[in-house]
């Protein structure tokens, strides 16, 4: 079966290019525009992997990250934060929140596939 | 690649445009903390595109400007005049690089670089005078960096584990030991994961299997620590491995170290190097049995719960408790908002176009079906004629939704001239506000867009000529700050965008005195006040006694109305002396669509816009004067008019004897001038879709554009702008000016 990745970010800009690399390298991309949005699509999407930005309106990438672990089946679901923010102080937060990777922008399209690849099954 | 950067540069309008609402409810006082930080996520989105495009100077800006909102969000500082000012500045100058870059072009290194040193310096003087990881952070996104940014690896690596690898006699355990005989170096990862391992995420199978893809790998666990099976819990956590990997080529204590980066301080993790003898491997090998067995036999029990913990080259399948996947429809992620979503696609604008078209066709085709029952002996109360006039209801409204998705608010617009009155108020020296009215109201996409030019020049000959200096105002009693309002509304069919200052208005005498030395009239002319204000409009007017930075750049208002002419608009001006100045631009609501009335001259059908007709006359011949020159003119109401004969004008026959048999339609062009058009019959008014000559044939004179109608015949639409000559315009291709020109209609 296809791997899923949940992508949420609200750019479509970089929604578009997230989906651009993934679609490319096999994966099946689900798009979700900030965390609201994201925790709406997450039990349609059954993703086997999520990736979030963290500056995001409504709902950013920490209370998203939060509401997915919220979830029992979402327990161990990778959770990979990709933003252009790189403050430790950010990513000890992330991690506390449950988020399992942490990628800067801009991203390179194969590092993230590595990266993606190490995480799911 | 090119798709998505013309996605981004979009998203950058949009991006742009909140930025810019920020700004103004931050002037107006009328912002809150969700203002600061949508602003906040609009530079900060700029940035990470800009990122992804290397567009360098744009991420720098972008940074810096991101820091001072960060600052301004956190209470860091204070909103002031300065810093709303600041912000005006850097709204601008990011618009510019946007710009730039989306056009490949190099701005001049001065451009904006106060701007960027005094948004640092706010942030420096904000932070205690510590900017220093602006710089840095900066760097980090630049595009030459496309590292993954691993978490900081800082830690100290094994802390928790009391074993150095001198404690783990005989653990390299070498796939068996029956290989080692090389020589080679091996790393030895001893891992252990703490339970909060495993509700990131992460899984140790997958950390293993990335491990396993760099050489060959043999893995041992070591579950003595695991509970009998009836107090059994966070097994997986229970167990510790220890990974002996000799490595492929390439492959160095970095790049395992790399595999490990998002479980920092989840786990215990000692990495070690050894280099083994040749021999060492047969030694080694019974020893490496060694600590396996005591695991069996201290937890045999927990033998079939753990995972498995075979020593082989691919990783055991040590699943992580992932929990079985399950409808979660709910939305229970509790932290729901009641904001409404805003559900929108968007839609590459030649679908838009070639939609629009598809059901212009059906229109056209609804018509010539309609024609073709009429010339049918049905009853007009049978089920067809009913049908068919449901489907005439049915394709309008299909037109007009179709039509209102290429409507788009003016606000962009609007928010764009903000900015060229702050510009044009600080080259002149004066002091001015935008106030906006009925942004909401919609326009279709491409005239807001051709209508950012003639704006743009009305706003500056607003600021530079209508607004008074400051001291004249208050002499005047006026407030010392200029207002320029703009307006839009929908109205009668049509959209009108309205240009008021409170400036002095129009100066008459100068304008006609001006007028006269410039001969576009004669000093015995009699005209209203409007026709003063309105030769504003004509060609080579200027009244600037000098010329300014501003508005003198050659271009008259002359262009801005033939710009709006283009656009199927009426110009007009208002005036008030000492109180001020209303340009009004009227315009159709689409540019594809408009409503004509089909007319016959020579055999031809052609259409003319009803928009430009006032009346249509049977006249009798007593009402039409023969002037020497072979002209002739109309009496209509005390007022004479040229009759224009179409069929001749537009060189479709020679010139009538007279116009006993002729109907007239009487026209008024922009300028407020009228004349009569001379044709052999009038058949009905309707609704044409407008179809462009120009690629693919050259403009015609006389002629605006094409239509199609129902009977599939082409029809020509008629440039009535052409067809009414004027002193100040003539009308090229058509008939040279006559006397009759002089007329107009307020004689």
């Amino acid at each position: 079966m296809t791997t899923k990745i949940l992508a949420v970010d609200d750019s479509r800009t970089m929604r578009a290019m997230i989906q651009t690399a993934l679609t490319d390298a096999g994966f099946d991309v689900d798009l979700a525009e900030d965390g609201i949005d994201g925790l709406d699509k997450l039990g349609d999407s059954d993703p086997d992997l999520v990736i979030t930005d963290i500056n995001m309106p409504r709902l950013d990438g920490f209370g998203m990250i939060e509401g997915v672990r919220e979830r029992p089946e979402c327990a161990s679901l990778p959770i990979l934060v990709l933003t252009t923010e790189s403050g430790e102080e950010l990513k000890q937060r992330a991690r506390t929140a449950g988020a399992t990777g942490w990628i800067v922008k801009p991203f390179d399209a194969e590092k993230l596939v590595a990266v993606i690849n190490r995480l799911v099954v | 690649m090119s798709d998505l950067r013309d996605m981004f540069f979009e998203e950058c309008d949009d991006l742009l445009e909140v930025l810019s609402t920020g700004l103004e409810d931050l002037q107006n006082e009328t912002s809150d903390a969700e203002t600061i930080n949508a602003m906040f996520r609009s530079v900060h989105s700029i940035k990470g595109g800009a990122g992804a495009f290397g567009l360098d100077r744009l991420i720098k800006f972008a940074h810096a400007f991101e820091n001072v909102l960060d600052d301004l969000r956190s209470d860091k500082i204070g909103v002031d005049a300065t810093i709303t000012a600041l912000m005006f500045s850097g709204f601008d100058h990011l618009s510019d690089l946007v710009d730039a870059a989306r056009d490949d072009n190099d701005l001049p290194d001065t451009d904006g670089a106060a701007v960027l040193a005094e948004l640092k310096q706010t942030t420096q003087n904000a932070n205690g005078g510590v900017g220093g990881d602006d710089d840095d952070d900066a760097n980090e996104v630049s595009s030459d960096d496309f590292e993954v940014q691993a978490m900081d690896f800082s830690f100290d690596l094994g802390g928790d584990d009391d074993g150095g690898i001198g404690e783990l006699p005989g653990l390299p355990a070498l796939g068996g030991g029956e290989e080692a005989v090389d020589g080679a170096t091996h790393f030895v990862v001893k891992f252990k994961a703490d339970p909060v391992l495993y509700t990131r995420g992460h899984d140790p199978a997958l950390l293993f299997r990335a491990l396993g893809e760099m050489g060959e790998l043999s893995i041992e666990a070591d579950r003595s620590e695991v509970a009998p099976l009836e107090s059994l819990k966070d097994a997986p956590a229970a167990i510790s491995w220890t990974l002996t990997l000799r490595p492929d080529d390439g492959i160095d204590e970095s790049t395992i170290r790399e595999i490990f980066e998002f479980v920092e301080g989840q786990c215990t993790l000692h990495i070690s190097e050894t280099v083994l003898e040749a021999a060492a491997g047969e030694e080694a090998a019974p020893a490496a049995d060694a600590p396996a067995a005591p695991v069996a036999e201290a937890a045999p029990a927990a033998a079939t719960a753990a995972p498995a913990a075979k020593a082989e080259t691919k990783p055991a399948p040590a699943k992580a408790p992932k929990a079985e996947k399950q409808e979660a429809k709910s939305g229970d992620g509790g932290k729901k908002s009641s904001e409404p979503r805003n559900s929108t696609i968007r839609v590459d604008l030649n679908r838009v176009d070639r939609l629009i078209n598809l059901v212009g066709e059906l229109v056209i085709s609804e018509a010539m079906l309609r024609q073709s029952m009429n010339e049918l002996p049905v009853s007009a109360n049978s089920a067809v004629s009913e049908a068919i006039g449901q489907l005439k209801t049915l394709s309008g409204v299909l037109q007009e939704s179709v039509m209102a998705i290429r409507a788009q608010p003016v606000r962009g617009l609007f928010q764009r001239m903000s900015r060229i009155v702050r510009e044009s108020s600080r080259q002149a020296g004066k002091t001015s506000r935008l106030v906006m009215v009925g942004e909401a109201t919609e326009v279709d996409k491409t005239v807001t867009e051709r209508l950012v030019e003639p704006l743009t020049h009305m706003i500056r000959n607003s600021v530079d000529h209508g607004l008074e200096k400051a001291e004249d105002r208050v002499a005047a009693g006026k407030p010392e700050m200029g207002t320029i309002k703009l307006e839009a509304a929908h109205r009668s069919g049509r959209v009108v965008i309205s240009l008021t200052d409170d400036g002095a208005g129009v100066n008459r005498a100068k304008v006609r005195q001006k007028a006269e030395e410039k001969g576009l009239i004669r000093p015995e002319d009699d005209l209203t006040d409007s026709d003063i204000d309105n030769l504003l409009f004509r060609p080579g007017f200027s009244t600037a006694d000098e010329i300014s930075q501003l508005s003198g750049r050659g271009v008259g208002m002359d262009v801005v109305r033939s710009e709006i002419q283009a656009l199927g608009g009426r110009i007009n001006l208002q005036s008030e002396p000492g109180k001020g100045t209303t340009i009004t631009i009227s315009l159709p609501l689409t540019l594809a669509v408009m409503e004509g009335m089909l007319i016959e001259v020579a055999g031809e059908s052609l259409v003319v816009p009803t928009v430009a007709l006032r009346e249509t006359l049977q006249p009798g011949q007593a009402n039409i004067h023969d002037f020497c020159d072979g002209d002739r003119g109309l009496s209509v109401n005390d007022s004479m008019l040229p009759i224009v004969d179409l069929g001749e004008a537009l060189g479709f026959r020679a010139p009538l004897p007279d116009f006993s048999n002729q109907s007239l339609l009487l026209i008024e062009g922009e300028s407020g001038r009228r004349s009569a058009l001379a044709v052999d019959g009038i058949v009905e008014q309707r609704e044409v879709v407008i179809k462009g000559l120009e690629q693919n044939y050259q403009s015609i004179p006389g002629i605006a554009a094409a239509t199609i109608l129902g009977n599939g015949k082409i029809a020509l639409i008629v440039d009535t702008d052409q067809m009414i000559p004027s002193p100040g315009n003539g009308n090229p291709g058509l008939r040279k000016g006559s006397e009759l020109a002089e007329v107009n209609s307020n004689v």
